[in-house]
């Protein structure tokens, strides 16, 4: 796990009180042995004796910028209304739908 | 005596479809990203769409929608890539004459030089930086999509992670500033 603060002892204090010290070359050599991580987390849906078993699943890490900058890629489409032409299809399905429903 | 295969229980019509416009955001983004252009990705999505409603007597209610839908979508690409021949493939020298921009500040990425440079990637690494990486699909759900081993996935995921920071960044994470000013200097016209 990607720890970028470093508790070091405060010998000004005789070792009594932590100092929490943020080191920047310290950060910069994290960042660059950074990998993925996995994480546990439980599929919303799977078959009940599969709910039993936590699923591995991975990501980027969150402070990545590389996978930053992919998940704002994918942020912005996501943001973007659905256009014209995807409604006009959608509508063909609607059509067919109440086509198939009133032939019923 | 073995048991006949479950048989496949199609989901209503009029769910299908709402499964299917709830889809279409991710789809476009995923669509979007493999493609880098918008108006070829939305193409590429509503052909995906119209192939899924035709064939969802074969889609299992219950079954992974998402997945689905991302395979047909992924299939319809390839198919669309093979009949162009447009393949894009790793060209160490284009990803050296795109470092030629210089590098950025990491945290401030731009999307655009994200997009530009994900179209420099092998579509194998590009496709798993996109489900995995934006999109937030496991490693499993990626391997079924994919139709590959997770082992698969996982080395495809950290090598487009590595070459995608390459493009964007300059060198590689962890080579040394000097290594990284020496590119740059072998890279700059007068160096």
């Amino acid at each position: 796990m990607f720890q970028p603060w470093t508790k070091r002892e405060n010998p000004a204090t005789g070792g009594r009180g932590d100092v929490t010290s943020l080191n920047k070359s310290d950060i910069v050599s994290k960042a660059a042995s950074m990998h993925l991580q996995e994480f546990t987390t439980m599929p919303e849906e799977t078959a009940p004796e599969k709910r039993l078993k936590a699923v591995k699943t991975t990501a980027i890490p969150i402070d990545d910028p590389v996978g930053a900058a992919l998940r704002r890629l994918h942020d912005e489409v996501i943001a973007e209304p659905i256009p014209e032409d995807f409604l006009r299809l959608l509508g063909e399905i609607e059509g067919k739908l109440k086509g198939a429903a009133s032939s019923e | 005596m073995t048991d006949p295969a479950p048989k496949t229980i199609p989901l209503d019509d009029k769910d299908f479809r709402d499964q299917l416009v709830a889809i279409i955001p991710p789809l476009r983004a995923f669509a979007r990203g493999l493609c880098g252009t918008r108006d070829m990705a939305d193409d590429m999505v509503q052909d995906a769409m119209t192939r899924a409603w035709a064939a969802r007597q074969s889609y299992a209610a219950g079954s992974n929608f998402r997945a689905w839908m991302f395979m047909i979508l992924r299939n319809h690409y390839y198919t669309t890539l093979r009949k162009n021949a447009r393949m894009v493939s790793w060209d160490p020298e284009v990803a050296e004459r795109v470092l030629v921009t210089g590098p950025t500040q990491q945290d401030g990425l731009n999307v655009q030089d994200v997009q530009a440079a994900l179209q420099k990637l092998p579509v194998e690494q590009r496709e798993v930086l996109l489900l995995i990486g934006a999109n937030g699909v496991s490693y499993e759900e990626a391997a079924d999509i994919m139709g590959c081993a997770i082992g698969t996935i996982k080395s495809r995921l950290a090598r487009g992670r590595v070459a995608l920071a390459a493009l964007i960044d300059g060198p590689a994470y962890g080579e040394e500033p000097s290594a990284k000013r020496s590119r740059s200097s072998a890279l700059s016209p007068t160096g």
